[in-house]
């Protein structure tokens, strides 16, 4: 395996995406324990000047593609550049994110370089020189280790939050390459007619450090306030369960579980909520688990780290209060995963 | 229109999961469903065939009992079910199945062939991608609208943080999310029906593949169940004074905060 | 002798025969007319059975009384009145023509008899059009037919007062102590006794044709006017032979037929069911849909059916709503108090049956309940429990390890997969250990028996699951069926093909009477509070039993306090039939509506014996107010909270 450990490079909005500094410190652990070379790939459109962040979270060389038909993504461009680069180049593995981006490309990539790959790992191992990768079953109930033994290059996407990005350093000049861009109109099928972003001032659920969430002890659309006054201060996404959706108390788009969204923040804070299979399905690998809940008897409260009996309305702002408090006293909040530049 | 829904069927998921003795996952007494997904996509079939007429043949390829998943797809309004199974795809993965589907389709010719955009048991999200890719068309992932005019699908598709109305030609593989629609009631009227319309089971030979044909590139060595977690604490205390220990343990002892 | 003469003062009054002859020949044709709309629906054998209709008749009258004590009263007057005076007419023929007797005292008791009665169904017509038309509190419609019932009726028995006047006025012979005998007649004789003979004559000539004309005319309104419930109402009855509370129709289901699409889909028995709403309006009275703002009427859907002319039209949709028709919980208060025994349950049914069987249409929230069905045997869609973690550390035998029982205890799958319900059953299975009964439960062999799916519609998955569980049931030996589900009481009992094997299917709460009965539990009656029984509705009003839950609550050192809607005039806590998963947006909600009445009792416990009322009045009662120190708890719980240690 000497031909190099690839990780595509996710950007929005000239910032590069967290997900892709987790990439990178997997694929630098990858390298040094084989002794390859880390290089990432990044498309946009005026992005070139990103390259050297990707330097300072651990990549030697970095193929970039600027160009303006590459401002949006789309998988008719970007899979052909990303095929032919893979292609020519010949990595030894190729990692995305497992995010709404990464899922489409790699799938197309994959099939274009007739490879395998592995979908949504929450673990890398190399044993006897065999990469080997842990993917979640079932929602989580159970995992299985997979291998790709033959086919190259070894593709794979990777959980958010799951990996640790590695703090930056500053490095000697990365290496960058520009890729020569054969685009013909006609590669482009799909035609985007608009996109709506979500103006979120809250992290995105699936990339949130910290998420607050609320269920059925919520009893209303109203006291979701009380959550985003404490996600505020924490900085965190605001979430819900099945419940809390079907009632019409929050959007579909915040649902956390089975059905929904999965999620591993460092910190969950579930309230009000008792904790059923299809939410823990959804959120069952985070770090560390908060329930807030009036019933003893709740099943949430077998998986929390930390628990409080009581009424989630005396508690959370009292919670909110107490954060404020330490953050004025230590000016600072130290989250494991440093803030993306 | 012609169109085809490609279906799996799928562990009940409320199903607990538990490894035998041989480390394999345990299937006794497990209830089988088709994949929840899957029928956001065969209901979107079914309401494009009210409408526009056409024909929805259900595809799917796996172990024998998948018979009766399509026979409830059957039976909630598809015309035509096609099984494919066979011994040589016990450990097959999704490009060998990506591969033998897009033989089958490629065979019979479709407008618009519709799939979840995952399955809930290995979440891998990446079949009917390759598919597109094989057989040369465009696809939309994750689509919670989707509407089809003059040979066009036009279809919202959910992004991180957002989402995009995109327009391809047809032919094209859409892949349904929650919330494109609500999936029908096989109805008793429906039960019966299905059972005179066709379902046919082809093997890798009738669909003109060898078993090499469909080795798997990507293999599971092994399975593993998830560390259960300790139980944790309950913070005891009035309620000024447990939120505080809440947040110092927080940020002392998980050293989050 | 003190007589009448027949015809007396009339000429040509042979034409009564020839009139009569017509008369019932319009009447029969009349009848037959009306029949086309019992005919056109699917043929099912009607049985006739004579002690039933008097059996039938008394209950009528019992419940016209029951709710409206003064429509009772008046309804007998009318009813009797002209049944009297009926018999009145033929007795005077049969004098006439055959053997003379009407004369001297006899005569006079015979003219007290339908003077008197005459002039109560004279009130009684009055009252009731008062009651209609100038005090509006009737309902159903009022058009010409209604109009016509009360008048031709009403105008007979005046026009026939004005006759027997007159007469009196002009004959005298007759008149022997008259003023005794005619009292009804007294003031009409007094004003025309001053008039000219030629005008009495006159006078009496008139109103003896137009009261002939009219007494015929009111003949021919039982074919045509609302008067036809004379005829339909026992004809409904008749073919009821037969039929139980709750009793729902068997349909084989094939390629074609699949529940009430249009009316021709009913049975003729169903139309004639249909034909025989008078809206009386006693259904309205206990009604928990009705009673909670809901759009569902049972006396209206019958009113709207009656009046459907096209039999192939569909009638969900235009005829009856969907917000009608799910809203139903099948409680049977309407069937129950029904006077003419219409029954609007299995007519709802029915239309659930097409709805969800061909059209696979019902409400969104009900699909996962039927779709949990099919997949996995219950209907509870979020629960992830097997159907023995409950029996976790109780040790309770299995039926496919014990092999050897007498008792099968039937959980049910609210008794085995619901936290609060689950306490139900632990409780059960405690007093049955205390007293050493040799019992068994099937654990995961059991799937619902689909008693809920039933009456949502879901014929199929009804027959499909009741197969399954019948033939596991015949698996094992065993002599005695205990349930605490009313539902599935209801069910396995009287639905379920099960006890021609002479195995006994008994309610949780007869069982542990019979036990207590027999000394067998350890209870001391400590209880010392006041308890408010609510009669679940499958227990009680549909399968009697009201006796055995109370003894259970006494025993156990209970004070009863019955609440005003209690016994077979309960309340429906509104989880039957369904509604239990419906969404319940239009109204108030039917288990607040139950609740607020048994709150009323100022009870400190509230006891049951079903595991949806227990659910859904837990809900009422934290909606209402979570700060309620009032309990809940199943009969069972009270009785094991008083068991001593052995």
């Amino acid at each position: 395996m000497t031909a190099g450990i690839w990780i595509f490079a996710e950007e929005r909005n000239g910032k590069i995406k967290k997900i892709t500094y987790e990439l990178l410190s997997v694929a630098r652990n990858i390298a040094n324990q084989t002794g390859q070379e880390v290089s990432a790939v990044l498309f946009g459109k005026g992005v070139s000047a990103l390259a050297n962040t990707l330097g300072q979270y651990g990549a030697d060389k970095v193929h970039v593609a600027d160009d303006d038909r590459l401002a949006q993504y789309t998988s008719d461009y970007y899979g052909k550049i990303l095929a032919n680069l893979i292609i020519e180049n010949q990595p030894s593995v190729v990692l995305l994110g497992y995010s709404s981006l990464g899922r489409d490309l790699a799938a197309k990539v994959a099939q274009k370089v007739d490879t395998g790959l592995m979908s949504d790992c929450t673990g890398v191992e190399i044993i006897n020189e065999q990469l080997i990768f842990d993917r979640p079953l079932y929602g989580g109930k159970v995992f299985a280790k997979t291998i790709c033994p033959e086919a190259r290059p070894v593709m794979a996407t990777i959980r958010s939050n799951i990996f640790t990005a590695s703090q930056p350093q500053a490095r000697y000049q990365v290496e960058v390459v520009n890729v020569d861009i054969h685009l013909e109109e006609s590669d482009l099928r799909q035609l985007i007619k608009s996109v709506v972003t979500q103006i979120a001032s809250r992290p995105e659920l699936t990339e949130a450090n910290v998420i607050v969430s609320g269920g059925r002890g919520m009893n209303g659309p109203e006291n979701f306030k009380m959550l985003e006054d404490l996600a505020d201060v924490l900085g965190a996404a605001v979430g819900g369960s099945r419940v809390a959706v079907d009632s019409g108390w929050i959007h579909q788009s915040f649902q956390v579980g089975q059905t929904g969204k999965t999620v591993s923040p460092t910190l969950y804070i579930a309230c009000g909520i008792s904790g059923s299979t299809m939410h823990l399905a959804g959120m069952g690998s985070s770090k560390c688990i908060v329930a807030i809940n009036s019933d003893p008897e709740a099943n949430i409260f077998k998986i929390a780290d930390y628990g409080i009996i009581g009424d989630l309305f005396e508690v959370i702002p009292l919670l909110t209060e107490e954060c404020k408090k330490m953050q004025k006293a230590s000016d600072s909040y130290q989250t494991i995963i440093p803030v993306a530049q | 229109m012609k169109i085809a829904v490609l279906l799996k069927q799928t562990f009940d998921t409320e199903a607990t999961i538990s490894l035998d003795s041989e480390g394999q996952i345990n299937r006794q007494g497990v209830n089988l469903i088709i994949n929840p997904y899957d029928e956001f996509a065969l209901e979107e079939a079914l309401c494009l065939k009210e409408n526009y007429g056409g024909e929805v043949t259900v595809i799917s390829a796996g172990a024998p009992e998948a018979q009766t998943a399509l026979s409830q797809a059957l039976a909630m309004g598809a015309d035509k079910a096609v099984l494919v199974t066979d011994d040589a795809l016990a450990k097959s993965d999704e490009q060998a199945y990506a591969l033998l589907l897009s033989k089958h389709l490629s065979d019979l010719g479709f407008d618009l062939i519709l799939a979840g955009w995952r399955a809930i048991d290995d979440g891998s999200a990446q079949v009917a991608l390759r598919v597109a890719e094989r057989l040369g068309i465009p696809h939309i992932n994750v689509v919670t609208k989707l509407e089809i005019n003059d040979g066009k699908a036009v279809a919202t598709r959910e992004t991180e943080g957002g989402s995009e109305i995109v327009e391809v030609s047809l032919p094209a593989v859409i892949t349904a999310q929650k919330g494109l629609n609500e999936p029908r009631y096989p109805s008793a009227r429906g039960i019966m029906q299905a059972k005179k319309k066709p379902l046919q089971k082809l093997s890798l030979a009738d669909i003109g593949l060898s078993a090499d044909q469909v080795t798997p590139k990507v293999e599971i060595i092994s399975y593993f169940m998830p560390p259960t977690r300790s139980v944790g604490k309950i913070i005891p205390g009035e309620m000024p004074e447990a939120a505080r220990e809440l947040c110092r343990l927080l940020r002392e002892e998980a050293k989050i905060l | 002798m003190l007589s009448r003469e027949l015809f007396w003062g009339i000429e040509y009054g042979w034409m009564t025969y020839v009139i009569s002859f017509i008369t019932t020949a319009i009447l029969v044709y009349l009848l037959y007319l009306k029949s086309t709309f019992w005919r056109q629906g699917i043929q099912e054998k009607v049985c006739f059975n004579w002690k039933s209709l008097q059996i039938f008749r008394s209950l009528s009258d019992q419940r016209l009384l029951d709710d409206n004590k003064t429509i009772g009263i008046l309804h007998m007057f009318v009813f009797y009145g002209f049944i009297t005076l009926f018999i009145g007419t033929i007795l005077s023929m049969l004098d006439s023509h055959f053997y003379h007797f009407l004369e001297g005292d006899v005569f006079v008791i015979y003219k007290i008899v339908l003077n008197f009665t005459g002039l109560l169904a004279l009130i009684g017509i009055t009252a009731l059009f008062l009651r209609r038309y100038v005090f509006k509190l009737a309902k159903g419609d009022n058009n010409l037919q209604t109009l016509l019932a009360l008048l031709l009726p009403w105008l007979a028995l005046v026009t026939g007062f004005l006759v027997e006047g007159s007469r009196l006025a002009v004959a005298p012979s007759e008149s022997y102590g008259w003023e005794f005998w005619a009292f009804p007649v007294y003031p009409i004789v007094a004003a025309l006794k001053s008039q000219t003979y030629s005008t009495l004559i006159t006078i009496h000539t008139l109103s003896w044709w137009i009261h002939m004309l009219l007494s015929f005319l009111t003949i021919l309104a039982l074919g045509w006017t609302k008067l036809s419930h004379v005829v339909l109402a026992p004809l409904n009855m008749f073919q009821q032979v037969g039929q139980t509370p709750g009793q729902l129709r068997e349909i084989p289901l094939s390629d074609e037929y699949f529940g009430t699409e249009s009316l021709s889909d009913f049975t003729n028995k169903q139309l004639i069911s249909i034909d025989a709403c008078v809206s009386a309006n006693r259904c309205e009275i206990n009604c928990p849909a009705y009673n909670s703002g809901k759009s569902l009427s049972p006396r209206l859907i019958m009113e709207k059916l009656q009046k459907v002319k096209n039999y192939k039209a569909s009638l969900v949709g235009d005829t009856v709503s969907e917000d009608e028709l799910w809203a139903c919980t099948t409680c049977g208060a309407c069937q129950q108090k029904c006077p003419t025994l219409t029954n609007p349950v299995d007519k709802i049914i029915d239309l659930r049956r097409f709805q969800v069987l061909a059209l696979g249409n019902m409400p969104q929230t009900w699909q996962s309940a039927l779709m949990s069905l099919q997949r996995r045997g219950h209907p509870w869609n979020s629960v992830n429990r097997s159907r023995l973690d409950w029996t976790k550390g109780l040790n309770v035998p299995i039926a496919s390890q014990k092999k050897d029982f007498d008792v099968l205890f039937w959980v049910g799958c609210t008794g085995a997969l619901m936290d609060r319900n689950i306490q139900v059953s632990q409780a059960i299975v405690k007093l049955l250990q205390d007293a050493n009964v040799n019992f068994a439960i099937l654990g995961l062999e059991e799937n619902c028996t689909c008693h809920m799916a039933r009456r949502m519609g879901d014929e199929y998955l009804y027959q499909e699951m009741a197969e399954k569980n019948q033939s596991t049931l015949k698996q094992y030996t065993y002599k005695t069926i205990i349930t605490a589900c009313p539902h599935c009481y209801h069910t396995l009992k009287n639905e379920y093909d099960i006890t021609n094997n002479g195995i006994q299917v008994l309610s949780h709460t007869v069982f542990l009477r019979e036990l207590l009965d027999k000394g067998l539990l350890n209870i001391k009656p400590g209880l010392g509070k006041n308890v408010t029984y609510h009669d679940p509705c499958y227990y009680g009003r549909i399968n009697g039993i009201y006796e055995q839950p109370r003894e259970i609550c006494k025993l156990a050192g209970a004070k009863l306090i019955e609440n005003e809607k209690s016994r077979d005039n309960s309340f429906c806590c509104g989880g039957g039939g369904g509604v239990i998963w419906s969404d319940d947006p239009v109204g108030s909600r039917i288990f607040e509506t139950r609740a607020k009445q048994l709150l009323d009792n100022n009870a400190d416990l509230i006891a049951t014996a079903c595991p949806f009322c227990i659910t859904m009045l837990e809900s009422a009662l934290n909606n209402l107010d979570p700060n309620s120190t009032v309990k809940i708890q199943d009969v069972a719980e009270l009785l094991v909270g008083q068991l001593q240690e052995r």
